[in-house]
């Protein structure tokens, strides 16, 4: 039986797969609210197919609890928050994990850490634990996932995946019990070079995007269309630009480059730079909107509206949103927060928040779309009296501005 | 007719892939010796196709000559060298050779600028030249950038099959451009503006230069853990969305440590990320020097006479050493007042640097500790030449026990 500890955007679905594979799951969680919502039959978060995914689980037996369960494979996937200055991972909440499974576990199980965790955290906070606890018959395994918010089912079933472990039957066995649901390759490798590809995965992307984003800059000001210049450079073989944006948000690509800042700040100049250029683009959006409100001779701030709040399209996450950090940057200056609406936030999360897309486009004449949700692609026609900023280049209406 | 001009590593491989598939060509360059010897059936540097390219062109009725021609097409490929410390191309080639253009070319000529140059220079430099010459651009000329893309060490094939660019002022002169390249081009052609063009050409090496520097970041962070940066990089790139590169000793050639100084020099407050990519990258050699010297610390090795880098080119399997890894190496030696390291590549015959040798074998016997700083197919095929010495390898491809590596 595999007891998964923490049932958040990725333990979930990592529980449902396994159990719907056939695995014998039981999903813990200390906060007894989100096991409550899980027994009464229903999901915590929006993700496509994770409804019908949940359902096949319930069918195959998958159990919710607040109570760490006496087995032999534990995968630990709960958060690790970071420090907003320090830049660095907090493991607090892996190693009262950790601790809580060490109360229960039988000899020589085996504790996999799934949460995202900086280079050597594993080494420099998890191992002392099971030292000072006198549990070294524990077999510690590393295994970070890959999956990618809005697609995760699919990912979850189809991406390769890594596997760090100490011992490599260790790490076998543990390939065998991704395997059940995992058809893309495994591989096993150490711990540390585990932590590592993770980080450095999210990093790639940290880089390219801010390397697409600094092109946004450039040629904003020369005035040339940067998305016609990276369609073209794309037909390059060996090229392969992502696309600009106003800004990273969610909790891989905006915090995972920070560690190897933290730990090789001077090593790390290329990522330190690409990280700093993405968390700029927030503000380089509301530069934006002062620029066109001066070109629109617009004066009336409440007459602006973002549209998006989420840290990407058609999931319901915003932790570190861009929209969040441009709201942020505005309190900093003092500034009354634009108004903001998002399909996929029902609670009050902000001020001038509206709930309905009819309500928030009547209240305004300046649209910036923050976030490219399917409801606005499909809406399109209901923008073509407003000004619009297109942080995303999906708005096929004359005369819209783009970053 | 088609007058190319200039005819160096992209001129001479363009001239003679239009002349093999039918376009009349005359290739044009002021140095008598290089045309004497084209004209006596030699090409001037090695490139894997192109003799066979060569011989395909000479019964395509090419003519070499250092005459301009007339001609209704021109193809402008001379050299755009750029200045070591403000970084800027230098137009004055191309100029030169269009002002030479402008003396024979009739009404209503194109001149194709293939050179590759910083965004905005047609602009700033060839658009007042040629109107201050009393042509008026659009009526007696017209002009037109497009730019190459192909990969020494692989030209002839990228020139057959990668998609190509034209920037035209008038998209109809884009399109009759577009039929010409298309002559031999089976890629995809896209006919936008001048400036636009301009960009995408450097945008793309820029964009090589931040990846590579990414990677060669990697590796200086997995060398200070004691960790195989080849070993991450290969399980990270099992991820749907990542694409990391390998590290290398450095970047030379004349492309991607190049061209994305243009950016850096017109936009050095937005231009952080490519700013630091190019810092990354230039002290790579510097970096394999430092890495020599603890190994020579780690093996208490202290005759630096006996210690030989193998390979001089900017990339393997090709005879350019323009601003190499190897070149900028042995310069931060001589500014450090060191005795340059003993240097051997199967592909420079020339003596170009001091304590060359021209034989693997003789190079082997003087050296105990080789950096591959270049992976040349030679050291690939002749790996167990390098058993009991001691290796840095700069390119993870000897899997001899006990190499070093970055």
């Amino acid at each position: 039986m595999v007891n998964v500890i923490g049932l958040g955007y990725i333990g979930l679905p990592t529980a449902l797969m396994m159990a719907s594979h056939g695995v014998e799951v039981i999903g813990t969680d200390y906060n007894a609210e989100l096991v409550a919502t899980l027994n009464a039959g229903k999901t915590t978060f929006k993700e496509k197919g994770l409804d019908e995914l949940f359902q096949d689980a319930l069918n195959a037996g998958v159990k919710f609890t607040t109570e760490y369960q006496v087995t032999d494979t534990y995968i630990v996937s709960v958060p690790t928050p970071y420090d907003k200055f320090s830049k660095k991972v907090d493991a607090v909440y892996v190693v009262a994990a950790v601790k809580d499974v060490l109360k229960v576990a039988p000899q020589g199980a085996t504790l996999v850490i799934e949460s995202t965790v900086s280079p050597g955290t594993i080494e420099k906070s998890v191992r002392p634990v099971l030292e000072a606890e006198g549990r070294t018959d524990i077999n510690l395994v590393h295994a970070p996932e890959r999956i990618i918010p809005g697609n995760m089912v699919y990912e979850l079933l189809h991406n390769n995946r890594t596997i760090g472990a100490d011992d490599k039957a260790i790490g076998e066995k543990v390939k065998e019990l991704y395997a059940s649901f995992c058809q893309g390759e495994i591989v096993v490798t150490d711990i540390k070079t585990a932590e590592m590809t993770k980080v450095v995965e999210n990093t790639f992307r940290a880089v390219n995007i801010a390397f697409a984003n600094e092109l946004a800059k450039i040629c904003r000001h020369d005035n040339m269309d940067v998305y016609e210049i990276i369609k073209i450079c794309n037909m390059h073989p060996r090229v392969n630009i992502l696309q600009p944006g106003p800004g990273v948000g969610g909790h891989c690509i905006s915090v995972d480059p920070w560690f190897l800042v933290g730990d090789y700040p001077s090593l790390a100049k290329v990522i330190d730079e690409s990280m700093k250029t993405n968390d700029g683009m927030p503000d380089f959006v509301l530069n934006r909107i002062y620029e066109i409100m001066k070109e629109k001779g617009m004066a009336d701030i409440t007459r602006v509206g973002l549209y998006g709040l989420t840290y990407k399209e058609n999931v319901d996450d915003m932790r570190e949103s861009p929209t969040l950090q441009l709201l942020e940057s505005q309190e900093r200056h003092l500034a009354t927060g634009l108004k903001v609406y998002d399909p996929f936030i029902k609670k009050d999360v902000v001020a001038n928040q509206y709930h309905d897309l009819d309500e928030f486009l009547a209240a305004v004449d300046f649209v910036v779309v923050m976030v490219k949700h399917n409801e606005i692609k499909e809406n399109m026609d209901k923008l073509a009296d407003k000004v619009v900023l297109d942080c995303h280049n999906i708005i096929r209406l004359p005369g819209v501005y783009h970053i | 007719m088609v007058n190319v001009i200039g005819l160096g590593y992209i001129g001479l491989p363009t001239a003679l892939m239009m002349a093999s598939h039918g376009v009349e060509v005359v290739g044009t360059n002021h140095s008598q010796g290089k045309v004497d010897m084209l004209k006596a059936g030699k090409t001037t540097f090695k490139e894997k196709g192109l003799d066979e390219l060569f011989q395909a062109a000479l019964d395509g009725g090419i003519q070499f000559t250092t005459e301009y021609q007339v001609a209704d097409v021109y193809i402008v490929s001379v050299q755009t060298p750029y200045d070591e410390f403000t970084k800027k191309v230098d137009m004055s080639y191309v100029n030169a050779a269009i002002g030479d253009v402008l003396k024979v070319a009739p009404k209503g000529a194109i001149i194709i600028v293939e050179s590759t140059i910083s965004p905005g220079s047609i602009d700033r430099y060839v658009r007042p030249y040629v109107t201050e010459k009393g042509f008026k651009i659009g009526e007696d000329v017209h002009l037109v950038h497009a730019p190459e893309r192909i990969i020494p060490g692989n030209m002839v094939y990228e020139l057959l099959h990668n998609d190509r660019t034209i920037g035209a002022d008038d998209p109809e002169i884009g399109e009759k451009v577009k039929e010409l390249y298309a002559s031999f081009c089976g890629g995809n052609i896209v006919v936008t503006d001048i400036k636009t063009a301009e960009m995408t050409k450097v945008i793309e090496n820029t964009f090589r230069c931040v990846n590579i520097a990414f990677a060669n970041e990697l590796a200086k962070i997995c060398r200070h853990d004691g960790m195989d940066v080849y070993e991450v990089i290969k399980i990270c790139n099992m991820h749907p969305r990542v694409n990391i590169l390998n590290p290398g000793p450095g970047v030379g050639g004349h492309c991607i440590p190049v061209d994305p100084w243009f950016l850096v020099g017109d936009y050095p407050s937005l231009t952080k990320v490519i700013g630091e990519s190019l810092k990354v990258n230039a002290s790579m050699p510097e970096y394999v020097l430092e890495r020599i010297y603890e190994i020579m610390e780690e093996k208490g090795i202290t005759d630096v006479s006996r210690v030989g880098l193998y390979g001089l080119t900017f990339k393997e399997n090709v005879d350019d050493y323009r601003e190499s890894p190897t070149l900028q190496l042995l310069d931060f030696q001589k500014k450090h007042l060191g005795t340059p390291l003993k240097v051997y590549d199967p592909w420079i015959e020339k003596d170009l640097v001091k304590n060359q040798y021209h034989d693997l074998d003789s190079f082997l016997a003087e050296t105990d500790l080789v950096v591959i700083m270049v992976k040349h197919n030679e050291i690939k095929e002749n790996m167990d030449k390098l058993k009991g010495k001691i290796v840095l390898d700069c390119h993870n491809i000897c899997d001899l026990p006990e190499v070093y590596h970055l």
